[in-house]
């Protein structure tokens, strides 16, 4: 035992001991836990904006009021059948489905119940028209056109509505990466003044290096090892807790199979960031902590 | 260099019109001049208060002065950057009066600090802090904690840090008050040896036995100024 070389010394400053240690870890892990909640809402924003253009922009809903009652089933039937014809004649269009008697039933049903048959009521006739990727269409003109075959028909091009969507998404997403500054803000400062705290509290060991001859690169590089453990325990400590709450909101979200929300994940990207916080955190805690002593000796010592 | 080459001496630690003043209190030091050879040995006397830690503390660049110029291996150290006085500091052992130690640290991890602060590898640190562990005595105490350690020991320790670099400047600061007569001659019997290899010596103590036993000159500090008196049997010789 006496004639081995000690490898793994003990740090000149006692670092490890430090009473502001235990505060550091629970506010470095809480700033994990909210930037990576934060990021994965800005992540999951940004899936459904996505989902909710691709899905809605290539695509066109018509719909033909019943309100001329004095027409019969039959021509009610063959002005149906020219609407379509109209549509699929379209170069722009894909494909023209016509929306089925129980399909209009189920989307009726959370308001009207089982029990109302809805052939008593005057329910529009509803065309989903799908478009070719790509191409732009006066949907003005062809109102117009469309009005001549079928004079109380109308086209909602989702435009309006998605452009709104898409702008309270920007929004929101824009609010996620403020949030995240914050707390990014909020982290360095808190590193950076523990860092502060434990130079005044070691400053006496501190001096006595100094006058050894230690640079101050040296001692940073204590602190900044330090810092290194001590943002990977909190960021791994902070990342656990995230999944433990996505676990639990997926669950929760098990029920919601369609609709807004269906498209709502992650992105492979996100998982990414997501999961390798725990490695940022620990470099940024290294950085910050190394910065932070560079800067304090210089100007107090 | 050009001093060098003429075969003159350069000064390893020169002080032109060094005054010293905390804050807005009286000067400690006033008008202090005093020039260190490289390879002198002196003692440093002066009443409690004189201005000896003062005058000590500008020796190893962790004060400067508040009017005047020190120049300490070449450099003036008003001008100095951080980086070069850290430089500078490796080439001076300090040995002080309270220690100083890493109280948390073993006696072996207190020894090796200047040689890892120089980033010297574990094996050659290994072979050097033992070797001075053994030379001091305190072989079979080098894994203990610093604080569980007694006066003397810690004194031996605070030694064997201050000279483990070979530095080219020694400072001590009464460094055979805590220790048997024994043990002090035996480091006293280091001091003269480091000396002898070339490092400048200055020793503080308020020892008049100490002084003279060894014959070697001695800076007196002394209502803020200060005297050079010659090593003792030179005087007795020249009358």
């Amino acid at each position: 035992m006496k004639n081995r070389i000690k490898l793994n010394h003990e740090s000149e400053l006692p670092l490890k001991k430090d009473q502001a240690n235990l505060f550091l870890e629970i506010v470095t892990a809480i700033m994990v836990f909210l930037f990576s909640v934060t990021l994965a809402g800005y992540y999951l924003i940004n899936s459904m904006a996505e989902s909710w253009q691709n899905g809605i922009s290539g695509s066109m809903t018509v719909q033909i009021m019943p309100a001329e009652e004095t027409l019969t089933e039959q021509e009610k039937t063959l002005r149906l059948n020219k609407v379509i014809t109209f549509f699929e004649n379209q170069p722009a269009v894909e494909r023209v489905l016509l929306m089925s008697q129980k399909q209009k039933e189920q989307l009726m049903s959370p308001w009207l119940g089982d029990e109302i048959d809805i052939n008593t009521l005057p329910i529009p006739e509803l065309l989903d028209v799908y478009l070719k990727k790509g191409t732009n269409l006066d949907y003005d003109k062809m109102e117009d056109t469309l009005k001549e075959i079928a004079p109380y028909a109308s086209i909602d091009n989702h435009n309006v509505w998605l452009h709104r969507l898409l702008r309270l998404a920007g929004a929101l997403q824009t609010l996620a990466l403020s949030v995240l500054c914050m707390v990014l803000a909020a982290g360095i400062l808190s590193i950076f003044y523990a860092a502060c705290t434990s130079l005044g509290i070691h400053s006496q060991i501190i001096e006595i290096l100094h006058i050894m001859g230690a640079q101050d690169d040296y001692i940073a590089r204590q602190y900044a090892r330090r810092g290194f453990w001590l943002g990977l325990a909190s960021g791994a400590a902070g990342t656990v807790i995230t999944m433990l709450a996505f676990g639990w909101l997926y669950s929760s979200a098990m029920y919601l199979d369609d609709g807004m929300f269906a498209h709502m994940d992650i992105s492979a990207q996100g998982w990414v960031w997501l999961l390798s916080l725990p490695l940022w955190s620990a470099l940024l805690s290294m950085a910050t902590s190394y910065w932070a002593v560079r800067r304090t000796l210089r100007k107090i010592m | 260099m050009a001093a060098a080459q003429n075969g003159i001496k350069e000064p390893v630690v020169d002080m032109l019109n060094v005054s010293i003043r905390y804050g807005s209190d009286p000067e400690v030091l006033s008008d202090i001049k005093l020039s260190l050879d490289k390879g002198s040995f002196h003692f440093l006397t002066g009443k409690s208060g004189a201005g000896k830690t003062s005058l000590l503390s500008m020796m190893y660049l962790a004060l400067k002065p508040s009017r005047g110029t020190v120049t300490v291996f070449g450099t003036n150290i008003g001008f100095a950057s951080r980086d070069t006085m850290a430089l500078m500091r490796r080439r001076i052992g300090v040995v002080f009066q309270d220690f100083r130690l890493l109280e948390h640290l073993s006696a072996y991890d207190n020894v090796a600090v200047p040689l890892r602060v120089r980033g010297m590898k574990e094996g050659e640190i290994d072979k050097r802090v033992k070797e001075l562990l053994r030379w001091v005595e305190l072989e079979n105490s080098m894994n203990k904690i610093c604080s569980t350690l007694s006066g003397g020991e810690k004194q031996r320790i605070a030694i064997a840090r201050a000279v483990i670099n070979q530095p080219e400047i020694l400072l001590a600061d009464e460094p055979t008050g805590n220790v048997d007569d024994d043990i002090a001659q035996k480091l006293m019997k280091l001091f003269i040896e480091l000396n002898r290899l070339g490092t400048t010596v200055v020793i503080a103590t308020h020892s008049q036995e100490l002084i003279g036993r060894y014959n070697y000159p001695r800076i007196h500090l002394e209502n803020k100024s200060l005297r050079v008196f010659p090593a003792l049997r030179s005087v007795l010789h020249e009358k």
